[in-house]
């Protein structure tokens, strides 16, 4: 009954993230959702839960938090030393917590999110059909927001008995490839040869002021054949816009839902959860595949999904 | 409304646009309406989202439940079928109360240098129009109104505002827009509401609709304060 965590440091920014909000882009409210779709759904898998349940999505630098319960969790994403009682523990793999535990996550090594899943449900009302999320307007999530020190936060957990590792096969190495594949976008045509060119031989450095509403790239600028005056229309996860200063911004979870920017690409769904892990100022490299390939690829990983945790969401 | 007339294109794997072909419709604000209407009454458990844009018509879908080719002959099959002849929506007529006040009117005097005109005319020219809802997007609750008068065409700021307070009412291009959060923003500020048309906590958070009528009723500023503190008690 007394099941909650506590805040005990509240870290650079936490947030209550379920699978997404759907349905209300229609009024201009973003889909919010964790930006590491995978490692999400892994750190659900690892704990029974749905793997749409909320969680944790955990940026740069994790908070310190207190367990007045029993419970089971997982933690996956970036490489992060994490520590039970200050005892360094494993992610990828389902822990168990004793009442009074203090768990301590440090920053992120080789990426930027790590995600917690805890089984059971974290007792907070839906808003607009999900937990998630949206600080910006003070939707979803803990009080609308980030979590803060000293909050604390109602859990109603799940008693499980199972505990399970990630396959090695799903255990994402972030670092080792910053080559991400896109589609061409409605507006790829507006850009000239030596363009398209810059676009798949350059390299884009991953600007400061990225954050959940969207990656910014710099280093790179491109250049459109014509200024158009475009008119406003979709923009979804993973859409490359191109703003007039010719720096590209691939749009995010929290991202805005129409825009009048060229979308000169879409990052494939199979590279978006890696793409968010790119630390900021690392480079990466564009690569166009076809929408054929990219189905191709969603195709193998959700074989690969099923295969290996049964089900997908 | 046929097949023949729309075009359909994919953006990136997870998403489609339908717009309709030249020289077909010649409304693509009902024309959009109609196409939402009869694809949301399907419920495809394989769409997530179907956003009506200005003269377009996003759809995202669960690239793991359907691919584009699939999905595409499924909505072509949906829009042959034609289940509802005609939208069903009436349209709805909004009169919003506007001060021009150069406390709310960020960019008036701005605005009157940039196009040559005298405040008065350009509030005039502003307090005119029967405007028309294009679409809600970019922002939660951010209004796109179309209709906006000739002599008001003007470009974005060149450096956005950080903030731009809520019930602003800027214009950009040929449209008008309503700022219904404190947000950033580029558009050039003519006015502000008093009224909330957007709320958090009421679900769908905005009654205006696309494809709506505004028409703005110019007030002074000892009224814009009543109506707000009116509306806060």
């Amino acid at each position: 009954m007394n099941d909650y965590i506590v805040i005990q440091r509240e870290g650079f920014y936490t947030t209550i993230q379920d699978n997404k909000r759907i349905g209300y882009k229609r009024y201009g409210i973003p889909e919010s959702g964790p930006m590491d779709e995978n490692s999400y759904m892994f750190s659900n898998w690892l704990v029974g839960n749905n793997l749409n349940s909320e969680v944790l999505e955990i940026t740069y630098n994790g908070p310190k938090i207190k367990f007045t319960f029993n419970a089971k969790i997982a933690i996956c994403g970036s490489l992060t030393n994490i520590y039970l009682n200050k005892i360094k523990i494993k992610m990828n793999q389902t822990i168990k917590i004793k009442q009074n535990d203090i768990l301590d996550i440090s920053s992120c090594k080789n990426g930027n999110r790590v995600y917690l899943a805890i089984a059971g449900k974290i007792n907070i009302k839906t808003h607009f059909n999900s937990k998630s999320t949206y600080d910006k307007c003070s939707i979803g999530g803990y009080k609308g927001r980030k979590l803060l020190k000293n909050d604390k936060i109602k859990i109603i957990a799940n008693e499980i008995d199972e505990v399970k590792k990630l396959p090695e096969i799903l255990s994402s190495k972030f670092t080792e490839n910053n080559l991400i594949r896109i589609i061409p976008g409605p507006e790829y045509n507006l850009l000239d040869q030596e363009s398209k060119n810059k676009l798949t031989n350059g390299f884009f450095e991953i600007d400061i002021k990225s954050d959940r509403m969207g990656i910014r790239l710099c280093n790179n600028r491109i250049k459109l054949l014509n200024k158009i005056n475009m008119e406003s229309s979709l923009i979804t996860k993973g859409s490359i816009q191109l703003p007039p200063d010719g720096n590209p911004i691939i749009i995010m979870s929290d991202g805005q839902t129409t825009g009048g920017y060229p979308r000169i690409g879409v990052v494939s769904k199979v590279d978006i959860s890696r793409l968010s892990q790119i630390k900021i100022r690392n480079n990466i490299k564009f690569k166009i595949i076809s929408l054929r390939e990219s189905e191709n690829l969603i195709k193998y990983n959700k074989n690969k999904f099923i295969t290996n945790l049964g089900t997908i969401y | 409304m046929v097949v023949n007339s729309i075009e359909i294109k994919n953006l990136g794997d997870s998403g489609i646009l339908i717009s309709l072909k030249k020289g077909f419709g010649n409304n693509p604000l009902k024309d959009i309406n109609y196409l939402d209407q009869l694809i949301s009454n399907q419920n495809l458990e394989e769409i997530n989202d179907i956003v009506p844009c200005i003269s377009t018509l996003g759809i995202l879908y669960n690239p793991y439940k359907i691919n584009y080719e699939e999905l595409v002959s499924k909505l072509k099959e949906i829009i042959d079928k034609k289940l509802i002849s005609n939208p069903i929506s009436s349209i709805k007529k909004w009169k919003i109360p506007i001060c021009y006040d150069q406390e709310f009117g960020l960019d008036i005097d701005e605005i009157s240098n940039k196009l040559k005109l005298s405040i008065k005319n350009l509030i005039n020219y502003h307090k005119q129009s029967v405007y028309q809802v294009d679409m809600i997007g970019f922002l939660p609750g951010f209004l796109y109104l179309g209709n906006l008068n000739n002599s008001l065409y003007l470009k974005r700021k060149e450096t956005p505002r950080v903030s731009v307070p809520e019930g602003s009412i800027g214009i950009a291009g040929n449209q008008t827009g309503i700022y219904n959060l404190n947000s950033p923003g580029g558009w050039n500020i003519i006015g502000r509401t008093p009224l909330k048309l957007f709320s958090k906590y009421k679900n769908p958070p905005i009654e205006i609709k696309r494809g709506d009528n505004v028409v703005f009723y110019e007030i002074k500023k000892d009224e814009f304060e009543k109506i707000k503190s009116d509306l806060t008690k």
